[in-house]
């Protein structure tokens, strides 16, 4: 088994979810998406960022809209749409379950395992 | 002392030292290449073309001269190349993660991209330019079967002889390693005027395959000396039938 793949395989899984859950909180332009993402501890690469935004926006999750700034080139500010919205609230609930699932799973383990927890990835 | 250029890049202009904008060019130009089938291809380019811009610009305020190589290749590095999203999913490698990776992939080779930077799923041939002799096909070889190139030479020589046809066929088909970290940008073929001896086609190709050029001129060479001595070596006349020889212009015996 690739643990590495498995790995990988989680973060991706997550990732459009968090990006939704940023945007929800309020607008945002994607290099403070990045820095949020960062802050949290999950670090992502601007150039997965932009296409996934794009993917979104033409899935109808997201708008955004231009805002001149005096000091550099025009930003694009991200919102979500009603739909955006419907789709946040499903992957919260979903993420939620999930996440319930593999803390039942796994609470008996936790102790026992703390030391490995801490010395992997 | 390096040459800076203006460009206008995102409806600004910038300056930037020459290399380091070849260097933005082939970055961009892999770009295009790897969301080449991506929907909405223009929009993602034109939003990271414009982040480029918004990372140059502080710089420059920051009071920079002009954007060098460095800031470049730092730029390029935090936004990322198509072999980190591909590599890793997107997000960029933790320390942690990069420990295991090199510690799980034991090679011998000493490029600092070598192949095994690659692919979390399936271990994949390259040709190793770092290290190579000719086109780095053993080289390659050597990375994939964690053994030392030398051995692969030799073993290769071993089994082809001096048959140059499967080096060349693996030459060909096996992608290099640099292709990787560049991002699959192809270089062209072009003759070489300034190092001609007669139209610098061995030239040229020397430059292309990073070759020296006696190499390829000797290369050239072997089949001409050969034909000369022996006009059939080839076996180009094989199926000529020399007797028939009058009949071919229309004689009658």
């Amino acid at each position: 088994m690739d643990i590495q793949n498995t790995q990988s395989q989680m973060r991706k899984g997550v990732l459009e979810f968090c990006i939704l859950s940023i945007i929800q909180k309020g607008e945002v332009y994607p290099s403070d998406i990045v820095e949020q993402m960062k802050a949290a501890n999950l670090h992502i690469l601007e150039g997965t960022l932009y296409p996934l935004l794009t993917r979104l926006k033409n899935a109808g999750l997201l708008n955004y809209r231009w805002v001149e700034s005096v000091t550099g080139p025009p930003r694009k500010y991200f919102v979500l749409t009603d739909e955006g919205n419907k789709a946040y609230a499903i992957l919260l609930k979903t993420w939620n379950d999930m996440a319930g699932a593999v803390q039942i799973l796994t609470i008996n383990n936790q102790t026992n395992t703390k030391d490995e927890d801490a010395s992997a990835s | 002392m390096n040459k800076v250029i203006n460009i206008n890049f995102q409806g600004r202009i910038l300056p930037i030292e020459e290399q380091a904008y070849e260097n933005l060019k082939q970055y961009i130009a892999s770009l295009q290449s790897y969301f080449a089938n991506e929907e909405g291809r223009d929009e993602i380019i034109n939003d990271i073309e414009c982040r480029i811009a918004e990372l140059c610009d502080d710089r420059l305020k920051k009071g920079a001269v002009c954007i060098n190589e460095h800031s470049i290749e730092l730029i390029i590095k935090s936004i990322g190349r198509p072999a980190d999203f591909e590599a890793q999913d997107g997000f960029e490698q933790t320390t942690a993660d990069a420990n295991n990776r090199n510690a799980n992939n034991a090679s011998s080779d000493n490029s600092n991209h070598g192949p095994d930077f690659g692919s979390t799923t399936q271990k994949r041939l390259y040709r190793d330019e770092q290290n190579k002799v000719l086109g780095g096909v053993c080289s390659g070889i050597a990375n994939y079967l964690n053994l030392d190139p030398i051995l692969v030479r030799v073993l290769w020589i071993l089994l082809f002889g001096i048959s140059f046809l499967a080096y060349l066929l693996l030459w060909i088909a096996v992608p290099s390693s640099s292709e990787k970290e560049i991002g699959g940008v192809r270089k062209r073929l072009f003759r070489d005027i300034d190092h001609k001896v007669i139209g610098g086609v061995c030239a040229g190709l020397s430059k292309y395959f990073g070759v020296k050029v006696i190499v390829v001129r000797i290369l050239f060479l072997i089949p001409s000396i050969v034909t000369t001595f022996n006009w059939d070596h080839f076996h180009l006349f094989q199926f000529w039938d020399f007797d028939d020889f009058p009949n071919f212009f229309g004689q009658r015996n």
